[in-house]
């Protein structure tokens, strides 16, 4: 099964402080190209953990990642970059440089020591800035820019990487309502136009239900269901998962929603 | 004005183009600056001799100056004092300040400075050793203080490096920071235990450890410079390198950077060329944190112009303070890291202070 472009998660346990329970536990999914997968699950799921193991910052114990059929530990992080991008929740840096600079780093693993961007990079940084929405931001100087206009730059950054994947962690949920639709719906577009392959872990059910093509479910880091969006985010299923009751709701025009109820049956609301 | 992002991107590689204006004008400041400093001291030179006499000793360019006569006793105090403390004074300042943008990039942290792994201590203590035990003999062109504080100065980076195992990540980088911090007091109370039983020499270290380059030499030159340029040249590079370590390891890492590596490296490289300085010159505080905040305060934030700026600038500030250092009180010196925290700090406060009123207005 393990297509040569696909990532492919083996049975990957991880374990970070032995006197506490692991957090991945023979963990394995697969992720192929040209999927908006959603990682979904409770806190302390694994989502996170999982996301990390799959961009090489933390080693499994045992199982193992395959990046386009190779071991991920075979890789360069040079090489890795060009299979994967990463979209932060926020960027720890309030980098001090015009937005340009930013988005530019973006090409650093395809560039010799010192050599200038050429014209295949320049390109690669136009399209990414157009798609992201990035025009009106392009000279300012990126410390002063508000959390939602950064993400969106840093999300031209991912873009710009020209990589097989775009892995985000929670990329949205500090963002308002339009920053979170414009950013998830140009990765959206993405994901149809070039092919790209998206993993992202979200927290929010509804938004994973607008724009998630593949859905892993994870639960005390486990994967309890992986597949079609349709098939995995079921209101049984999700309440069951969440220890919270939730219901499928439909609006007149064939959506449908999720809404969670104020208290649950099972647990005794007045104590909350 | 919605320019298209592509002719955007030309406008910012043409911004680029004041780089090497900057770069000129502040060569043509330091090298007019480097003719004063000639001429200045308790035998004055005219400007126009002193010029002279290092044009003299450029090739090409010799040829191009009327030859002058100019009595020998000026050219032993040009060529023998006066010059080899003043090249010495600035490719310290260079280092000094290089060394600080790198670590504050590395470190991310705007206090750090190039002292801050506790190699400063460690140099002291080592001066300190050779001083009380009367060694007369260094090696590498060095004294016994200067070669036992350089020796120093590498044990503590070793056992800084030890200390965490020789790793790089963002773990072991704040541990580095602490065990260096730890060193650092370590080494000051032996350096004050040694001092308790050899009053004599109280004074002696205490001078060593304000810096001064009253004992600048050809020879010192010719151990400076081959530590200097290699590391410096290699620092002054890794521009674009560090401006992705900014947003942290991770973010680094998924651009292409393996910042453990890279962080491990750039560290040992600084703190050689750390060690180099104070092994020539004492500890000579403020140039390495103060430079790198001026040219932030300037609007230099991004690395690849911030490291060739803060060399030429430190060299230009350490001059300064040198000549001054020389000059000011003579005969008398003053040890030249009392000048630059006298004059550098009330205007490092104002360029602060200054800064604050305005980002609150």
């Amino acid at each position: 099964m393990p297509q040569d472009s696909c990532i492919s998660v083996q049975k990957v346990s991880w374990q970070p402080q032995k006197s506490k329970p692991p957090i991945l536990k023979e963990v394995s999914a697969s992720f192929s190209p040209g999927a908006f997968t959603v990682l979904l699950g409770p806190n302390g799921a694994g989502k996170t953990s999982l996301l990390r193991q799959i961009l090489g910052f933390i080693r499994p114990q045992s199982g193992q990642i395959l990046v386009a059929g190779h071991d991920i530990r075979s890789y360069s992080r040079r090489d890795l970059a060009k299979e994967i991008a990463y979209l932060p929740q926020s960027s720890r840096s309030s980098y001090e440089l015009p937005v340009s600079e930013v988005i530019k780093m973006a090409r650093f693993s395809y560039l010799k020591p010192f050599e200038q961007l050429g014209p295949q990079d320049i390109a690669a940084v136009d399209e990414a800035v157009a798609r992201s929405g990035c025009e009106q931001l392009f000279h300012q100087n990126f410390a002063q820019l508000s959390g939602g206009e950064r993400q969106r730059v840093l999300c031209a950054r991912a873009m710009a990487q020209e990589s097989r994947f775009i892995l985000l962690d929670e990329p949205v949920s500090n963002l308002d309502l339009k920053y979170q639709h414009t950013i998830l719906a140009a990765l959206k577009n993405l994901v149809q136009d070039k092919g790209v392959g998206i993993i992202c872990v979200m927290h929010d059910i509804n938004l994973s239900q607008q724009y998630a093509d593949q859905v892993v479910l994870l639960e005390d880091g486990q994967v309890v269901a992986q597949g079609p969006r349709q098939e995995i985010l079921q209101a049984e299923r999700l309440t069951q998962v969440y220890g919270w009751p939730l219901d499928l709701v439909q609006d007149g025009e064939g959506n449908s929603f999720f809404v969670s109820r104020a208290t649950s049956p099972s647990s005794p609301g007045h104590l909350l | 004005m919605a320019h298209s992002p592509d002719t955007q991107i030309k406008q910012v590689n043409s911004h680029q183009v004041g780089l090497a204006k900057i770069m000129a004008l502040l060569v043509v400041v330091f090298f007019c600056l480097l003719v004063f400093a000639v001429s200045l001291g308790p035998s004055s030179l005219s400007a126009r001799d002193s010029f002279h006499l290092l044009a003299e000793k450029i090739p090409l360019i010799r040829k191009l100056v009327p030859s002058l006569e100019i009595a020998d006793k000026y050219r032993v105090i040009v060529y023998q004092l006066r010059l080899p403390r003043i090249l010495l004074s600035s490719l310290t300042g260079a280092a000094l300040a290089l060394v600080g943008s790198v670590f504050q990039a590395v470190f991310r942290n705007p206090l750090a400075d190039p002292h801050i792994l506790g190699i400063s201590s460690g140099a002291a203590l080592g001066a300190t050793i050779a001083m009380v035990s009367g060694l007369g003999a260094g090696a590498l062109g060095l004294g016994a203080v200067g070669f036992f504080a350089f020796i120093f100065a590498l044990a503590t980076i070793w056992l800084v490096y030890l200390s965490v195992g020789f790793a790089g990540n963002d773990q072991a980088i704040t541990s580095m920071l602490l065990v260096g911090v730890a060193l650092g007091t370590l080494f000051s109370a032996i350096i004050s235990l040694i001092m308790l039983f050899n009053h004599d020499e109280v004074s002696r270290v205490y001078m060593w450890t304000l810096g001064s380059f009253n004992t600048a030499s050809w020879d010192k030159i010719r151990f400076f410079v081959p530590i200097f340029l290699p590391c410096a040249f290699a620092l002054i590079l890794q521009g674009r390198t560090l401006n992705l370590l900014l947003a942290g390891e991770e973010e680094a890492m998924s651009l292409g950077l393996d910042a453990a590596k890279i962080r491990k490296r750039l560290i040992l490289l600084s703190s050689v060329l750390v060690a180099a300085t104070i092994a020539v010159s004492g500890i000579i505080g403020f140039v390495g944190l103060v430079i790198p905040q001026y040219l932030r305060v300037l609007g230099q934030h991004d690395l690849r112009r911030q490291l060739p700026l803060a060399g030429l600038a430190g060299a230009i500030f350490l001059l300064l303070c040198d000549t001054a250092a020389r000059t000011l009180l003579s005969p008398l010196e003053i040890p030249v890291g009392i000048i630059t925290s006298l004059f550098g700090v009330p205007y490092f406060i104002y360029v602060v202070v200054r800064q604050r009123r305005q980002a609150s207005l």
